[in-house]
Protein backbone atom coordinates (compact mmCIF):
# COMPACT_ATOMS: atom_id res chain seq x y z
CA UNK A 1 0.00 0.00 0.00
CA UNK A 2 2.75 2.35 0.72
CA UNK A 3 4.92 1.62 -1.97
CA UNK A 4 1.60 2.27 -3.97
CA UNK A 5 0.91 5.44 -2.46
CA UNK A 6 4.37 6.29 -3.17
CA UNK A 7 4.67 5.67 -6.73
CA UNK A 8 1.46 7.45 -7.26
CA UNK A 9 2.75 10.83 -5.31
CA UNK A 10 5.92 10.08 -7.84
CA UNK A 11 4.10 9.45 -10.99
CA UNK A 12 5.61 11.13 -13.93
CA UNK A 13 1.78 11.36 -15.31
CA UNK A 14 1.22 13.26 -12.36
CA UNK A 15 3.91 15.74 -12.91
CA UNK A 16 2.36 16.04 -16.57
CA UNK A 17 -0.84 17.04 -14.67
CA UNK A 18 0.54 19.23 -12.53
CA UNK A 19 2.79 20.97 -14.75
CA UNK A 20 -0.25 22.22 -17.71
CA UNK A 21 -2.09 23.13 -14.41
CA UNK A 22 0.82 24.72 -13.18
CA UNK A 23 1.92 26.61 -16.49
CA UNK A 24 -1.72 27.83 -17.38
CA UNK A 25 -1.88 29.34 -13.74
CA UNK A 26 1.18 31.29 -14.08
CA UNK A 27 0.71 32.35 -17.63
CA UNK A 28 -2.76 33.58 -16.74
CA UNK A 29 -1.50 35.34 -13.87
CA UNK A 30 1.38 36.49 -15.61
CA UNK A 31 -0.42 38.10 -18.00
CA UNK A 32 -3.39 40.24 -16.48
CA UNK A 33 -0.12 41.68 -14.10
CA UNK A 34 1.25 42.83 -17.22
CA UNK A 35 -1.51 44.27 -18.04
CA UNK A 36 -2.17 46.29 -15.45
CA UNK A 37 1.36 47.03 -13.54
CA UNK A 38 -0.06 50.01 -11.24
CA UNK A 39 -2.67 47.54 -10.41
CA UNK A 40 -0.57 44.96 -9.27
CA UNK A 41 2.11 47.45 -7.55
CA UNK A 42 -1.02 48.67 -5.19
CA UNK A 43 -1.76 45.17 -5.06
CA UNK A 44 2.26 44.58 -3.28
CA UNK A 45 1.90 47.76 -1.36
CA UNK A 46 -1.15 46.92 0.27
CA UNK A 47 0.73 43.89 1.60
CA UNK A 48 3.11 46.38 3.31
CA UNK A 49 5.57 43.99 3.15
CA UNK A 50 8.20 45.21 0.56
CA UNK A 51 10.10 48.58 1.18
CA UNK A 52 8.67 51.63 -1.59
CA UNK A 53 11.49 51.46 -3.25
CA UNK A 54 10.94 48.16 -4.33
CA UNK A 55 7.19 47.87 -5.01
CA UNK A 56 7.41 49.11 -8.73
CA UNK A 57 10.67 46.90 -9.55
CA UNK A 58 8.39 43.95 -8.36
CA UNK A 59 5.66 44.71 -10.04
CA UNK A 60 7.39 45.26 -13.22
CA UNK A 61 9.61 42.25 -13.32
CA UNK A 62 7.66 39.57 -11.20
CA UNK A 63 4.86 38.86 -13.71
CA UNK A 64 7.25 38.01 -16.29
CA UNK A 65 8.88 35.85 -14.28
CA UNK A 66 5.38 34.15 -13.86
CA UNK A 67 4.78 34.28 -17.48
CA UNK A 68 8.70 32.77 -18.36
CA UNK A 69 8.09 29.85 -15.99
CA UNK A 70 4.71 29.18 -17.01
CA UNK A 71 5.77 28.58 -20.65
CA UNK A 72 8.69 26.46 -19.06
CA UNK A 73 5.93 24.79 -17.23
CA UNK A 74 3.77 23.92 -19.79
CA UNK A 75 5.98 23.72 -22.71
CA UNK A 76 8.81 21.18 -20.47
CA UNK A 77 11.36 23.36 -21.33
CA UNK A 78 13.64 23.42 -18.55
CA UNK A 79 10.52 23.06 -16.22
CA UNK A 80 12.67 21.30 -13.26
CA UNK A 81 13.85 24.89 -13.28
CA UNK A 82 10.38 26.34 -13.72
CA UNK A 83 9.19 24.32 -10.74
CA UNK A 84 12.13 25.50 -8.51
CA UNK A 85 11.56 28.80 -8.91
CA UNK A 86 7.47 27.99 -8.64
CA UNK A 87 8.44 26.30 -5.51
CA UNK A 88 10.52 29.72 -3.87
CA UNK A 89 7.15 31.89 -5.25
CA UNK A 90 4.61 29.79 -3.57
CA UNK A 91 6.75 29.78 -0.42
CA UNK A 92 6.94 33.67 -0.39
CA UNK A 93 3.27 34.16 -1.31
CA UNK A 94 2.46 31.77 1.77
CA UNK A 95 4.76 33.24 3.66
CA UNK A 96 3.16 36.83 2.79
CA UNK A 97 -0.62 36.01 2.66
CA UNK A 98 0.19 33.89 6.38
CA UNK A 99 1.61 37.08 7.47
CA UNK A 100 -1.14 39.01 6.77
CA UNK A 101 -3.90 37.18 7.85
CA UNK A 102 -2.15 37.43 11.44
CA UNK A 103 -2.04 40.56 11.32
CA UNK A 104 -5.59 41.10 9.77
CA UNK A 105 -5.49 43.43 7.52
CA UNK A 106 -8.51 43.70 5.09
CA UNK A 107 -6.38 43.59 1.21
CA UNK A 108 -6.66 41.69 -2.00
CA UNK A 109 -4.87 39.20 -2.87
CA UNK A 110 -3.62 40.21 -6.02
CA UNK A 111 -2.97 36.41 -7.43
CA UNK A 112 -4.76 36.04 -10.33
CA UNK A 113 -6.30 39.13 -10.64
CA UNK A 114 -4.86 42.83 -9.67
CA UNK A 115 -8.59 44.11 -9.15
CA UNK A 116 -8.87 45.83 -6.00
CA UNK A 117 -12.36 44.42 -5.28
CA UNK A 118 -11.19 40.74 -5.82
CA UNK A 119 -12.42 39.92 -1.93
CA UNK A 120 -9.95 40.11 0.38
CA UNK A 121 -7.66 37.66 1.76
CA UNK A 122 -8.67 34.80 3.77
CA UNK A 123 -7.13 31.27 4.68
CA UNK A 124 -8.57 29.41 2.10
CA UNK A 125 -6.58 31.72 -0.38
CA UNK A 126 -3.22 30.32 2.00
CA UNK A 127 -4.88 27.33 0.96
CA UNK A 128 -5.10 27.51 -2.16
CA UNK A 129 -1.47 28.62 -2.29
CA UNK A 130 -0.10 25.86 -0.22
CA UNK A 131 -1.37 23.01 -2.64
CA UNK A 132 0.12 25.02 -5.49
CA UNK A 133 2.86 24.32 -3.96
CA UNK A 134 2.85 20.96 -3.22
CA UNK A 135 1.87 20.42 -6.77
CA UNK A 136 5.31 22.25 -7.73
CA UNK A 137 7.39 20.27 -5.74
CA UNK A 138 6.37 17.18 -6.89
CA UNK A 139 6.71 18.28 -10.27
CA UNK A 140 10.36 19.40 -8.80
CA UNK A 141 11.32 16.09 -7.65
CA UNK A 142 9.14 13.73 -9.91
CA UNK A 143 9.02 15.42 -13.69
CA UNK A 144 10.27 13.37 -16.15
CA UNK A 145 9.18 15.76 -19.11
CA UNK A 146 6.25 13.81 -20.65
CA UNK A 147 5.38 15.98 -23.41
CA UNK A 148 7.38 18.34 -23.53
CA UNK A 149 9.68 20.13 -26.06
CA UNK A 150 12.79 19.17 -24.30
CA UNK A 151 11.61 15.28 -25.06
CA UNK A 152 10.54 15.80 -28.38
CA UNK A 153 13.71 16.96 -29.88
CA UNK A 154 15.47 14.58 -28.55
CA UNK A 155 13.58 11.78 -30.05
CA UNK B 1 15.64 -32.63 -30.19
CA UNK B 2 15.73 -33.50 -27.10
CA UNK B 3 14.58 -31.10 -23.70
CA UNK B 4 18.23 -30.51 -22.79
CA UNK B 5 19.38 -29.23 -26.04
CA UNK B 6 16.13 -27.37 -26.55
CA UNK B 7 16.58 -25.53 -22.77
CA UNK B 8 20.33 -24.50 -24.40
CA UNK B 9 19.35 -23.37 -27.32
CA UNK B 10 16.63 -21.27 -25.72
CA UNK B 11 19.37 -19.72 -23.50
CA UNK B 12 21.83 -19.05 -26.04
CA UNK B 13 18.43 -17.04 -28.07
CA UNK B 14 18.00 -15.28 -24.58
CA UNK B 15 22.05 -14.36 -24.61
CA UNK B 16 22.04 -13.20 -27.82
CA UNK B 17 18.28 -11.74 -28.71
CA UNK B 18 18.56 -7.93 -28.72
CA UNK B 19 17.53 -6.34 -25.34
CA UNK B 20 14.50 -4.93 -25.66
CA UNK B 21 14.29 -1.48 -25.07
CA UNK B 22 11.32 -0.33 -23.25
CA UNK B 23 9.76 2.76 -24.17
CA UNK B 24 11.12 5.62 -23.05
CA UNK B 25 8.08 6.85 -20.93
CA UNK B 26 8.17 3.70 -19.11
CA UNK B 27 11.79 3.56 -18.91
CA UNK B 28 12.25 6.64 -17.33
CA UNK B 29 9.54 5.72 -14.55
CA UNK B 30 11.80 2.55 -13.90
CA UNK B 31 14.68 4.17 -13.85
CA UNK B 32 12.98 6.71 -11.34
CA UNK B 33 11.48 3.92 -9.12
CA UNK B 34 15.27 2.25 -9.11
CA UNK B 35 17.07 5.28 -8.27
CA UNK B 36 14.45 7.09 -6.05
CA UNK B 37 16.22 6.40 -3.09
CA UNK B 38 19.45 7.17 -4.41
CA UNK B 39 20.17 10.72 -2.71
CA UNK B 40 22.52 11.61 -5.67
CA UNK B 41 20.22 11.94 -8.60
CA UNK B 42 18.20 14.32 -6.60
CA UNK B 43 21.17 15.79 -6.38
CA UNK B 44 22.14 16.11 -10.02
CA UNK B 45 18.71 16.68 -10.22
CA UNK B 46 18.82 19.94 -8.15
CA UNK B 47 22.05 21.07 -9.78
CA UNK B 48 20.22 21.27 -13.12
CA UNK B 49 17.13 22.76 -12.01
CA UNK B 50 19.56 25.46 -10.65
CA UNK B 51 21.00 26.37 -13.41
CA UNK B 52 17.82 26.16 -15.35
CA UNK B 53 15.97 28.38 -13.29
CA UNK B 54 18.81 31.02 -13.14
CA UNK B 55 18.60 31.03 -17.01
CA UNK B 56 14.88 30.91 -16.88
CA UNK B 57 15.35 34.32 -14.42
CA UNK B 58 17.58 36.06 -17.11
CA UNK B 59 15.01 35.80 -19.80
CA UNK B 60 12.67 37.24 -17.88
CA UNK B 61 14.62 39.92 -16.50
CA UNK B 62 15.51 40.76 -19.88
CA UNK B 63 12.06 40.60 -21.23
CA UNK B 64 10.89 42.78 -18.40
CA UNK B 65 13.31 45.29 -18.77
CA UNK B 66 13.07 45.43 -22.72
CA UNK B 67 8.85 45.51 -22.40
CA UNK B 68 9.64 48.50 -19.34
CA UNK B 69 11.72 50.29 -22.20
CA UNK B 70 9.03 50.02 -25.32
CA UNK B 71 5.39 50.48 -23.33
CA UNK B 72 3.93 53.54 -23.13
CA UNK B 73 1.22 52.99 -20.42
CA UNK B 74 4.52 51.84 -17.75
CA UNK B 75 5.33 52.99 -14.38
CA UNK B 76 8.30 54.20 -13.13
CA UNK B 77 10.82 52.26 -11.71
CA UNK B 78 10.52 53.84 -8.45
CA UNK B 79 7.68 54.67 -7.70
CA UNK B 80 5.69 57.21 -5.01
CA UNK B 81 3.75 55.55 -2.12
CA UNK B 82 3.03 58.03 0.37
CA UNK B 83 -0.64 58.12 1.81
CA UNK B 84 -1.80 60.71 -0.49
CA UNK B 85 -0.16 59.24 -3.74
CA UNK B 86 -1.60 56.22 -2.84
CA UNK B 87 -5.02 57.40 -2.06
CA UNK B 88 -5.01 59.15 -5.26
CA UNK B 89 -4.30 56.11 -7.28
CA UNK B 90 -6.81 53.91 -5.32
CA UNK B 91 -9.44 56.19 -6.28
CA UNK B 92 -9.60 55.42 -10.09
CA UNK B 93 -10.73 58.52 -11.04
CA UNK B 94 -13.45 58.49 -8.98
CA UNK B 95 -14.07 62.02 -7.04
CA UNK B 96 -13.73 62.45 -3.53
CA UNK B 97 -14.85 64.75 -0.99
CA UNK B 98 -13.22 66.55 2.12
CA UNK B 99 -14.26 65.71 5.75
CA UNK B 100 -15.38 69.41 5.79
CA UNK B 101 -17.40 69.53 2.40
CA UNK B 102 -18.83 66.56 3.46
CA UNK B 103 -19.89 67.66 7.23
CA UNK B 104 -21.42 71.14 5.70
CA UNK B 105 -23.86 69.16 3.35
CA UNK B 106 -24.73 66.61 6.19
CA UNK B 107 -25.40 70.18 8.57
CA UNK B 108 -28.02 71.17 5.67
CA UNK B 109 -29.45 67.83 5.28
CA UNK B 110 -28.31 67.66 2.02
CA UNK B 111 -25.92 64.70 1.98
CA UNK B 112 -27.16 60.85 1.45
CA UNK B 113 -24.13 58.76 3.02
CA UNK B 114 -23.42 55.43 1.71
CA UNK B 115 -21.72 53.04 4.11
CA UNK B 116 -19.64 50.52 1.82
CA UNK B 117 -18.24 48.45 5.06
CA UNK B 118 -19.56 45.27 6.49
CA UNK B 119 -22.76 44.86 8.39
CA UNK B 120 -21.24 44.34 12.01
CA UNK B 121 -18.94 47.37 11.61
CA UNK B 122 -22.11 49.07 10.90
CA UNK B 123 -23.79 47.63 13.76
CA UNK B 124 -21.14 48.79 15.58
CA UNK B 125 -21.59 52.84 13.90
CA UNK B 126 -21.83 54.50 11.11
CA UNK B 127 -22.62 58.22 10.46
CA UNK B 128 -25.47 59.52 11.30
CA UNK B 129 -28.47 58.37 8.53
CA UNK B 130 -26.20 56.36 6.38
CA UNK B 131 -27.31 53.31 4.58
CA UNK B 132 -25.34 50.37 4.50
CA UNK B 133 -24.89 48.96 1.14
CA UNK B 134 -22.06 46.67 0.30
CA UNK B 135 -20.38 47.09 -3.23
CA UNK B 136 -21.72 43.41 -4.39
CA UNK B 137 -24.89 44.37 -3.57
CA UNK B 138 -25.19 47.96 -5.16
CA UNK B 139 -26.93 46.49 -8.59
CA UNK B 140 -30.25 45.28 -6.68
CA UNK B 141 -30.74 48.59 -4.46
CA UNK B 142 -30.40 51.08 -7.29
CA UNK B 143 -33.66 52.37 -7.24
CA UNK B 144 -34.29 52.74 -3.43
CA UNK B 145 -31.02 54.74 -3.19
CA UNK B 146 -32.23 57.11 -6.37
CA UNK B 147 -35.64 57.13 -4.36
CA UNK B 148 -33.88 57.82 -0.88
CA UNK B 149 -31.28 59.80 -1.84
CA UNK B 150 -33.41 62.65 -4.03
CA UNK B 151 -31.31 65.88 -5.06
CA UNK B 152 -28.93 65.19 -2.53
CA UNK B 153 -24.98 64.84 -3.00
CA UNK B 154 -24.64 60.57 -2.44
CA UNK B 155 -21.20 60.18 -0.35
CA UNK B 156 -19.66 56.40 0.01
CA UNK B 157 -17.44 55.85 2.77
CA UNK B 158 -15.36 53.14 4.25
CA UNK B 159 -12.44 53.11 7.01
CA UNK B 160 -9.42 53.20 6.90
CA UNK B 161 -6.94 55.16 3.95
CA UNK B 162 -6.64 52.24 1.95
CA UNK B 163 -9.59 50.87 1.95
CA UNK B 164 -11.28 50.64 -1.35
CA UNK B 165 -14.88 49.43 -0.45
CA UNK B 166 -16.09 52.93 -0.91
CA UNK B 167 -14.45 53.03 -4.23
CA UNK B 168 -15.89 50.19 -5.64
CA UNK B 169 -19.40 51.45 -4.40
CA UNK B 170 -19.18 54.65 -6.64
CA UNK B 171 -17.79 52.98 -9.47
CA UNK B 172 -20.51 50.05 -8.94
CA UNK B 173 -23.27 52.73 -8.47
CA UNK B 174 -22.07 54.67 -11.73
CA UNK B 175 -22.32 51.07 -13.53
CA UNK B 176 -25.98 51.64 -12.86
CA UNK B 177 -26.61 54.96 -13.77
CA UNK B 178 -26.09 57.24 -10.45
CA UNK B 179 -23.02 59.07 -11.26
CA UNK B 180 -21.70 61.80 -9.47
CA UNK B 181 -21.31 59.55 -6.09
CA UNK B 182 -18.33 60.75 -4.04
CA UNK B 183 -16.05 59.37 -1.91
CA UNK B 184 -15.05 60.45 1.36
CA UNK B 185 -11.72 58.72 2.13
CA UNK B 186 -11.15 57.14 5.26
CA UNK B 187 -14.51 58.44 6.48
CA UNK B 188 -15.56 56.68 9.42
CA UNK B 189 -12.61 57.52 11.63
CA UNK B 190 -12.52 60.59 10.30
CA UNK B 191 -15.96 61.59 11.23
CA UNK B 192 -16.14 60.02 14.55
CA UNK B 193 -12.69 61.61 15.42
CA UNK B 194 -14.10 64.98 14.01
CA UNK B 195 -16.98 64.26 16.46
CA UNK B 196 -19.55 64.70 14.34
CA UNK B 197 -22.88 63.05 14.58
CA UNK B 198 -22.96 58.66 14.16
CA UNK B 199 -25.58 56.48 14.93
CA UNK B 200 -25.04 52.55 16.71
CA UNK B 201 -27.45 49.53 15.37
CA UNK B 202 -29.09 47.44 12.80
CA UNK B 203 -29.16 48.44 9.23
Amino acid sequence: MKTKIMAFCSSPVLSLAFRVILGSLFLYAGIAKIVDPMGFALSIYNYKLLPDGLINVAAILLPWLEVIIGGSLLLGIGATGGALIATALFSIFAGALTINLIRGLDIACGCFSTAASGGSINWFYLLRDLSLLLMSLQVLLFDQAFFSVTRLRKK
Amino acid sequence: MTFQEGNVIRRQREITAPEEKPPYWKEAAILNIQTMSKQKVFQERFAAGVKQAALLAIISLALGVSFQAVRSDKIPWVGSWTTLSVTTQSLQGVADISLSEAFALYRDNRAFFLDARDPWSFKEGHLAGAVLIEPPDAGKQVSEIRKRAGSRQIIAYCDGAECHLGVDLAKALEKQGISSVKVLINGWSRWREAGYPIEKGNP
